[in-house]
């Protein structure tokens, strides 16, 4: 896997050999690489989920152990006493919220029950959830429901436990504020950074490219019309 | 360098023909010419640094790279009076460099610096040793004050600041120098001197900070830390008592224009336009162009 290192300072050597007096620092090229990357990845994963109705762990990532939380007032989107997690990183954007793999938790003690012994949260909407109107559709503490609202995962069946933390598996889009070394490994394949560069510079050239009758100068380029010429008749007709 | 010598040899022989003369003295006529010549040349060369921050090898014998410390706000002033030097143009900024500190070890640091250090390359380069002193007047730093780093060399730097205006409002633009990312990833900025002192007349008990020095640049994103200044210094004047071995601090290529610039000065002097005066200041744009 290439470091960002590579990445950034491949695309900011390319962009300066065009552009070599605008100002571009690592993070604006950390920016590019961040908000192209995301898309190649969702394109990527669309396009595998099409084919193939799965898709590849290869961009999952895993938050092991992700707080609990209850909050005693309504603020915005948290609703006081519901249990709920915030995402721990920025989701792609898939249908059905499908960016969500699995969010699970573990019965009893954590240290002595197997890795996939955990209990599964089932996904369900507000808005379609009819979830009393059968016996087996019931939220319990062995079938748990989770929902989206924005970035807060809210969760049904597990009030009455005290399961204090959930398991996570995301396919998340790249956050630059989340790198924290021009040495960490940025997620895109080799075989994508030539789209990914392409892409940047190609975007580079838009935004840094002003066209000359835009740059200000400090000339006055007022167009006064010009006055009005009355017509004369002639004499002669 | 150039010795002073040489050059009072040239204005006396090829261009005054007054070699074993008391027509010209040297520290009536030779060493002031000599000294309005450098002037000049600051003053001509000081337009080309000053738009493009590029030194030419011309000016080499006047690059100097030394270290400060900031103060709490992030700022420091070159008290070229305590230093020794002053400052004709500053060509680069370099927060949190690494330096060489001679007998550094990490055990048993002294008592003066406060901060954990990071060594590398065996020992002997540091990049946080900030000390609790003045340098010279040994006051413990108020969170206003900064010092000169006299006892540390420049290694390299893993930043460089890019000069900033006034008018940019640093630390707002994720975009822009002066935002503090993860270290990786932060852009640095330095904005020119300013004096940010200020009288209080109510007294001063209450108000700003007052300085002795009171030019400080400032270094963005904010904190207390080391920086490399890497600058121009103001070539020293000749003095009256300057002997054979005396040296001018500018290169061997630049004997030329100084030498018929002095003459030129010379010239003027003698208060007519004789034919040193044309002859050195038609050398002189020929030198310049």
């Amino acid at each position: 896997m290439y470091k960002y290192r590579e990445v950034v300072y491949d695309v900011m050597s390319d962009l300066r050999q065009v552009y070599d007096d605008k100002q571009l620092n690592e993070y604006h090229i950390l920016w590019y690489v961040s908000t192209i990357g995301s898309l190649l990845m969702k394109q990527h994963l669309d396009n595998e989920y099409a084919r193939t109705s799965r898709m590849s762990g290869r961009y999952l990532s895993i938050f092991p152990d992700v707080k609990i939380l209850t909050t005693p007032t309504n603020l915005g989107n948290l609703v006081a006493g519901r249990k709920y997690v915030r995402l721990p990183a920025i989701l792609l954007d898939f249908d059905y919220d499908r960016a969500v793999e699995y969010i699970t938790y573990k019965k009893g003690s954590s240290t002595d029950s197997p890795a996939f012994q955990t209990v599964q949260f089932q996904r369900t909407t507000p808005a379609i959830s009819q979830l009393l109107n059968a016996t087996f559709e019931k939220p319990e503490p062995d079938n748990p429901y989770f929902y989206l609202i924005g970035d807060i995962v809210y969760f049904l069946g597990i009030e009455a436990t005290d399961v204090d933390s959930v398991e996570m598996a995301l396919f998340t889009a790249i956050d630059p504020r989340a790198v924290v070394s021009m040495d960490d490994d940025c997620p895109i394949p080799p075989h994508l950074i030539s789209q990914l560069k392409y892409q940047i510079l190609n975007l580079g050239r838009f935004v840094l490219s002003v066209p000359t009758d835009k740059v200000n100068d400090g000339n006055d380029t007022t167009v006064v019309p010009p006055p009005k010429q009355i017509e004369t008749q002639n004499e002669n007709q | 360098m150039i010795l002073l010598k040489d050059i009072e040899d040239y204005i006396r022989r090829i261009g005054l023909d007054a070699e074993g003369s008391d027509r010209y003295l040297r520290d009536i006529d030779v060493i002031p010419s000599v000294n309005a010549s450098m002037e000049w040349l600051v003053g001509i060369l000081s337009r080309v640094v000053g738009k493009d921050k590029f030194v030419e090898e011309k000016l080499s014998d006047l690059q100097m790279t030394r270290i400060w410390q900031t103060s709490a706000l992030s700022r420091f002033n070159i008290e070229e009076t305590l230093c020794g030097f002053s400052v004709w143009t500053v060509t680069r900024v370099a927060p949190k460099p690494w330096a060489y500190m001679a007998g550094f070890k990490r055990a048993g640091l002294p008592a003066p610096y406060q901060m954990t250090i990071t060594p590398s390359l065996g020992m002997s380069q540091c990049n946080r040793p900030l000390v609790r002193n003045h340098f010279s007047t040994g006051t413990v730093l108020k969170s206003h004050m900064s010092t000169y780093r006299p006892e540390l060399s420049f290694v390299r730097a893993d930043h460089y600041a890019t000069l900033i205006t006034d008018e940019q409002n640093a630390g707002k633009n994720p975009f822009e120098p002066g935002y503090k990312h993860v270290d990786d990833f932060t852009s640095y900025g330095y904005r020119t001197f300013s004096d940010y002192t200020n009288v209080n007349p109510l007294g001063d008990s209450v108000g700003g900070y007052l300085l002795t020095t009171t030019k400080e640049i400032e270094i963005v994103p904010q904190g207390r830390m080391l920086v490399a200044v890497s600058f121009i210094r103001v070539p020293e004047v000749i003095p009256i008592t300057a002997d054979d071995t005396y040296e001018i601090p500018f290169p061997k290529s630049m004997f030329e224009l100084i030498a018929q610039k002095a003459l030129n000065y010379i010239a003027i002097k003698q208060g007519d336009q004789t034919t040193v005066f044309n002859v050195s200041i038609q050398d002189v744009i020929q030198q310049l162009k």
